[in-house]
């Protein structure tokens, strides 16, 4: 348990997202707490058996690959910033 | 007449023969939604639009259609996608995004004849808000003052404020509301109904599903949805037919199993509560047997793994860059952060949090793979359980409807999912029915079949046939009628 700490800060990292440190005692303070509650789970021998690989039970279900059409206004409505046809997001090379 | 007392058929049905329009309908139900808002149940709701629809209803029937959902009004889940209204998903950033396009059910719904009412509230990012309480706050149970409705559908169907709900169900919210409101609460086989317009947090869990008031209402609804989808590849299994219902089979020829682990894993009013319907169900003329359920704590741990896993990878498109609200920046970089600020509520940062960290190394192998493992023991467990009975007949939570979201507690909320999430885990189609009531709250059962079995589900519910009280609610609006 001793990197769990560092390996949450870096999860925020990875994630990109603002949380303020009082919050991230507390998601520390939770995750100590969950990682408890999994350890049954981690003793349980599972040697030999095989992983879930499809959640569900459809297969590949293959349909001819067509252009649908898009109305650019009802795109544009729903992007935050939209230009000329285009996302636009805050420059990226200076 | 009076519509308080009407189903989803029987109104339908009235509407058809134009005894009643569905513009007076829609009318009743927007006052009725007005008359109790500390509900909270709706999240917005439908002015012109829900008219103009109504009104296209009146006339098709006028031009000699009939329509097997004319002029019910429905509530559609705040996270799913109605092209008319705002689709928030629980977020404060969402609350005027209105999505280009509605979901599939949606559309299906309104094609036979539903008119939207309104989005109901969710929690944060579309979870159960019994979990993450969105900004609009918890929805009140309109059976007790102070006690919280898991499915906001489920509330607003108990207080008459619609007569048909559209939501999702991942770890079993939608079950247990309807549990606690009274209700009926269906999550179909997955593949049945399109997810297409769902906005997925777990791509593993996540259905659409229904809130009815009865077993046949709910049948007339599934059948209006179900079906292929070619947006949806899940649905191609839809193409395949499933098991027909045998309309003339007798309560004698159906086998329901009882899990002696659930018992031991309910309160001592509910498990009392759960033998006498066990006791019901013989007097109704069904085989009774015993299944044993050996994994469902493990099954629990196993889901919430994965469904943390799957949360912290899907909630990585809310970017600020194609759709919703964009935070102000002047870097790149700054935009990720600073947006995902502000459309995450507190569960949803700790979902993705914590499912970050499972699927970082060195965590990937001893907690992702294992729960992977597990479910294949999970799916094997059920597989046992349901190979002498047609159906398993297992609680939906334990105890009554809860109380409200305390802090730190957040494994006991998990932990009350002990019954529902490996039901979703497990793929197969279950159906929360109403059961008993204890101190004045109602409390409910869930029917589980085997995968595509829907149909024969709702008919075996509809054989239980137990009947639906609604809250002693504020009716002025629909008495009126």
């Amino acid at each position: 348990m001793t990197n769990t700490r560092e390996t949450l800060e870096k999860a925020i990292q990875v994630i990109k997202i603002e949380i303020d440190p009082e919050e991230r005692n507390i998601l520390h303070d939770d995750l100590i707490q969950f990682l408890e509650w999994l350890k049954p789970l981690k003793a349980l021998d599972t040697s030999g058996v095989t992983p879930v690989r499809f959640s569900h039970v459809a297969v590949n279900a293959f349909r001819d690959d067509q252009a649908l059409s898009c109305d650019l206004k009802e795109v544009r409505k729903a992007a935050p910033n939209f230009d000329e046809g285009f996302y636009t997001v805050p420059p990226i090379i200076e | 007449m009076n519509l308080n007392e009407m189903t989803v058929v029987k109104t339908a049905e009235a509407v058809n023969n134009q005894e009643i329009s569905a513009r007076y309908l829609i009318e009743r139900t927007l006052e009725q939604i007005k008359n109790n808002v500390k509900l909270n149940a709706f999240a917005c709701t439908a002015g012109a639009e829900a008219f103009e629809q109504a009104d296209a209803v009146d006339q098709k029937i006028k031009s000699g259609y009939s329509l097997p959902l004319a002029g019910i009004p429905l509530a559609v889940g705040d996270n799913i996608a109605y092209k008319e209204l705002p689709t928030a998903y629980g977020s404060a950033a969402f609350r005027k995004f209105k999505p280009p396009f509605s979901a599939a059910a949606v559309e299906k719904l309104i094609g036979a004849g539903a008119v939207v009412v309104g989005k109901i509230n969710t929690g944060d990012m579309g979870f159960s808000s019994h979990k993450a309480l969105s900004p609009a706050g918890p929805v009140m149970n309109p059976w007790k003052e102070n006690r919280i409705s898991e499915s906001p559908g489920s509330a607003a169907l108990a207080a008459r404020q619609c007569m048909l709900a559209l939501e999702s169900d991942s770890e079993g919210s939608l079950r247990q509301g309807a549990s606690s409101c009274g209700m009926y609460g269906f999550r179909p086989t997955p593949g049945r109904v399109s997810r297409y317009g769902l906005n997925l947090s777990s791509g593993s869990y996540d259905q659409v599903g229904f809130a009815a008031s009865t077993a046949t209402d709910m049948g007339i609804t599934f059948q209006a949805t179900s079906g292929y989808d070619e947006r949806d590849i899940l649905t191609s299994v839809s193409r395949e037919a499933g098991p027909k219902p045998d309309p003339n089979k007798a309560p004698g020829e159906i086998t329901l199993a009882f899990s002696p682990e659930c018992f031991d894993q309910l309160d001592s009013i509910s498990a009392k509560h759960l033998k006498q319907f066990q006791a019901k169900c013989l007097d109704l003329g069904f085989k009774v047997v015993e299944s044993s359920l050996k994994l469902l704590p493990e099954a629990l741990k196993a889901f919430y793994i994965i469904a943390y896993a799957e949360a912290s990878s899907s909630f990585a498109r809310f970017d600020g860059i194609r759709f919703g609200t964009a935070a102000e920046a002047d870097e790149l970089e700054d935009l990720y952060y600073k947006t995902r600020k502000l459309t995450f509520g507190h569960e949803a940062r700790r979902r993705s949090v914590f499912g970050t960290y499972i699927l970082s190394k060195g965590n990937f192998e001893q907690y992702y793979q294992q729960a992977l493992k597990v479910w294949t023991l999970v799916r094997q467990d059920f597989n046992n359980a349901m190979a002498n009975c047609d159906f398993l007949v297992m609680p939906v939570v334990s105890g009554a409807a809860p109380s409200g979201i305390e802090e730190n507690d957040f494994l006991q909320r998990i932990e009350s999912d002990i019954f529902t999430a490996p039901v979703s885990m497990a793929c197969l189609p279950s159906l929360a029915l109403p059961a008993w009531q204890e101190d004045g709250l109602p409390a409910g059962i869930q029917l589980v079949g085997h995968p595509f079995s829907d149909e024969i589900l709702l008919n075996v519910a509809e054989m239980i046939n137990t009947e639906t009280i609604f809250p002693d609610t504020d009716k002025s609006a629909w008495e009126e009628g």
